[in-house]
């Protein structure tokens, strides 16, 4: 998680540091927990099962999403096409598995969905890559790119689809995908068991090989990582592979859930992903932060978002919030980073 | 530096709770706190012998939902009914709306209705509302759910509207030219929404109109202008360099012809006699530039009247009562001359029963 780079002279002993470190890494969490507690006490249908089940289900796409930006923002960049390709990725998936591209039309040719979500998915990892390519082979920057590719997916889907959501029938794969597991009288949907799997897969990536250790190296300094003999080129080619895999992967969530493939199933999930990722602790600077904060993160955004909607807030104020929620997030990563000079002194005046 | 870290926490934590608790006080009505006043029960309808019923925009970003919302609350209000509005931020966030459904259900609404944009990604919505026995209904729109029970649609035929418009259309034309809609040569131009049943049924019926109406007239171009005015203006200035003698601007919503009618103005026509606007929606900020003039004609489909209907339906549905499963509400053509009876709602007939509206270029009402 949360790492801190600048260490203020005559700090107060071995254990204060440690306490510090344990609140660094914490701090989300306890943000959330907070939260979770307050809507708790407050709302009494919000404690019932299905109200928890509604939660993991919720964040279960983005989380995932978020978890491909994490990367990208931890070598320093940034993905603006996720939100695109979560749409892209669904009705690419729906049409093969409609077998058409009409909505409304009748469901017979398609091929079976896991095949179908293969495809999608290999789509993903490839316009991914082709734009890692892009992005280290011209050397252009990222937010143009992945901007003008976001354009161009949505583009795409609108176009196959004209507009509609395309309708799919669940074959046996998407059936379990979509599932719950009864833990408890807990129902944990599927989706989420999935995301938890998928960042126990990246944190190993992340923290026991060469290919993690290398994404922070780059984010920390990508010339001295460059310089020190690691083709960096290559390792951002994948990280964007990833990004645009579990982007997806995402997609497909969303589809399978919906039923419905359609150019819209994205929407804000680029502003979502970016904030849960620095929410969550990854510096937008990138080569600090890690996997686990990203899906706090997830969580904390849609458990205000739930708790508007069971405390009856008048919907409007969401946007209010979820941009408030924003601005925080990046000013948590400002002042984390040391760079709001009257926190400074103020410190060290104490 | 630790002073730092609790200093960043502390003020996320704390402005976070307050932007929850906070927003929280002032907005809930007093019968929707009742359940939040904390009893260990999982909360229900709330105030004694009044309903509690949900109601779900595709969000609250346009002037038609809201005042939807509005007629659907005072009528609430009227039958001392608790409503609970709640929306996704933006319309197009489908997950969202199925969650914020789901989450209604959860708190125990009576009944819901609701008003997804993209019809079928909302069908685990509906199912949720059928797993739990709870009525469901779909306003603003008349096309079925391909699965699901949904007890009744209310909302008005596109196509037909969008066809009578037409019929005014070509009357307008005819005026222009001294001639009879039969007779009349024209250009019409029309600017498209985003791809959608939206702006198919909106167009066929208006094509269909114009075909019936005045066979001579042309669609010289069609172009998406995404629903928003600044496309429409957009989209016009280039139109009218390719054909400065377009007679009628027709959106397929309201602000998108608005658009148009102000980029024409600023290349030097003459709105209601050089050329005209046409749209659908019959929003407030059209019917008041129709009182200055401003606009042609518009389809009002009164959307307050049809958030009464919505609540009227779930009444009956409590009461026992059937209810047809389309339930087909009003449109009319405003034009300056009514435009005070349409507000005075003279011009909204009861709704009828009515036909399914489909994708698939052909009347809502077979001919």
């Amino acid at each position: 998680m949360s790492e801190t780079t600048i260490s203020a002279p005559g700090e107060r002993g071995e254990t204060l540091q440690v306490l510090r470190r344990a609140l660094a890494a914490t701090g989300p969490l306890l943000v959330l927990l907070l939260l979770i507690g307050i809507l708790w006490v407050l709302s009494p249908p919000f404690r019932s099962p299905t109200s928890l089940m509604l939660l993991g289900l919720e964040a279960a796409a983005i989380g995932v999403v978020a978890a491909g930006q994490t990367f990208v923002i931890l070598t320093g960049g940034i993905d603006l096409s996720v939100e695109a390709m979560v749409s892209f990725a669904g009705v690419t998936a729906a049409i093969l598995i409609a077998g058409t591209n009409v909505a409304g039309g009748q469901i017979a040719f398609g091929i079976s969905d896991w095949q179908a979500v293969l495809i999608a998915l290999t789509a993903g990892l490839s316009i991914g890559m082709f734009q890692g390519l892009i992005i280290t082979g011209m050397n252009m920057n990222p937010l143009i790119v992945t901007l003008g590719f976001r354009s161009m997916l949505l583009g795409v889907s609108l176009v196959w689809t004209r507009g509609a959501g395309i309708n799919i029938q669940k074959g046996p794969f998407l059936n379990f995908v979509t599932s719950t597991i009864d833990l408890f009288g807990l129902r944990v949907p599927m989706p989420f068991v999935i995301v938890l799997v998928i960042y126990f897969l990246l944190w190993i990536v992340l923290k026991h090989t060469k290919f993690g250790r290398y994404t922070y190296a780059i984010g920390g300094n990508e010339t001295a990582t460059r310089l020190s003999g690691i083709n960096v080129d290559r390792v951002k080619v994948f990280i964007y592979g990833i990004s645009g895999l579990l982007a997806a992967v995402g997609g497909i969530l969303v589809m399978s859930r919906l039923q419905s493939g359609a150019y819209q199933n994205g929407t804000n999930m680029t502003l979502i992903s970016v904030a849960a990722v620095v929410i969550g602790g990854t510096a937008l600077s990138g080569g600090i932060g890690g996997i686990w904060g990203t899906l706090i993160g997830v969580f904390i955004i849609r458990v205000v978002e739930a708790g508007l909607v069971y405390m009856s807030v008048p919907s409007n104020a969401k946007e209010i919030v979820i941009g408030a929620i924003i601005v925080l997030a990046v000013a948590l990563d400002v002042i984390r980073r040391g760079d709001v000079k009257w926190l400074r002194f103020n410190r060290l005046r104490t | 530096m630790q002073h730092k870290r609790f200093l960043s926490i502390f003020s996320v934590v704390l402005i976070l709770s307050m932007v929850v608790t906070g927003c929280t006080v002032p907005a809930a009505p007093p019968a929707a706190q009742a359940p939040a006043a904390a009893t260990e029960a999982v909360s229900e309808a709330p105030a004694e012998g009044g309903r509690y019923v949900g109601f779900v925009p595709p969000a609250l970003t346009s002037p038609f939902h809201v005042a939807m919302v509005d007629g659907a609350t005072a009528r609430s209000q009227e039958l001392g009914w608790t409503i609970d509005v709640q929306a996704p931020a933006s319309e197009g966030d489908f997950q969202a709306f199925v969650t914020t459904v789901q989450q209604l259900l959860e708190k125990g609404v009576e009944a819901i209705s609701i008003n997804p944009i993209g019809t079928d990604s909302a069908i685990t919505a509906v199912k949720a509302a059928n797993e739990k026995g709870i009525p469901i209904l779909a306003h603003n729109f008349i096309t079925p759910f391909s699965e699901g029970e949904v007890n009744a649609y209310i909302g008005y035929d596109q196509w037909g509207g969008a066809e009578k418009l037409a019929a005014h259309t070509c009357e307008l034309i005819a005026q222009k030219y001294n001639s009879t809609p039969a007779e009349t040569t024209g250009k019409v131009f029309i600017l498209l929404g985003i791809d959608s049943i939206f702006s198919h049924r909106r167009t066929g019926g208006f094509k269909a109109g114009l075909a019936k109406n005045c066979p001579n007239v042309e669609v010289v171009g069609e172009q998406t202008a995404e629903w928003l005015r600044t496309k429409g203006s957009e989209v016009a200035t280039i139109a009218l360099q390719a054909n400065p003698d377009i007679d009628v601007f027709y959106g397929n919503s309201d602000e998108m012809a608005i658009g148009a009618a102000l980029a024409a103005e600023q290349l030097g026509l003459v709105i209601n006699q050089d050329f005209f606007a046409v749209g659908i929606d019959g929003n407030q900020p059209t019917l008041d530039l129709l009182k200055e003039g401003k606009f042609s004609a518009t389809l009002g489909v009164d959307p307050v009247r049809m958030g009464v209907t919505v609540i009227d339906t779930m009444e009956k549905i409590f009461n026992g009562e059937e209810v047809p499963q389309i339930i087909l509400t009003p449109s009319v053509v405003v034009t300056p001359e009514n435009l005070q009876d349409y507000l005075d709602g003279k011009l909204w007939t009861e709704p009828v029963a009515g036909f399914p509206e489909l994708d698939n270029d052909l009347p809502t009402v077979p001919e």
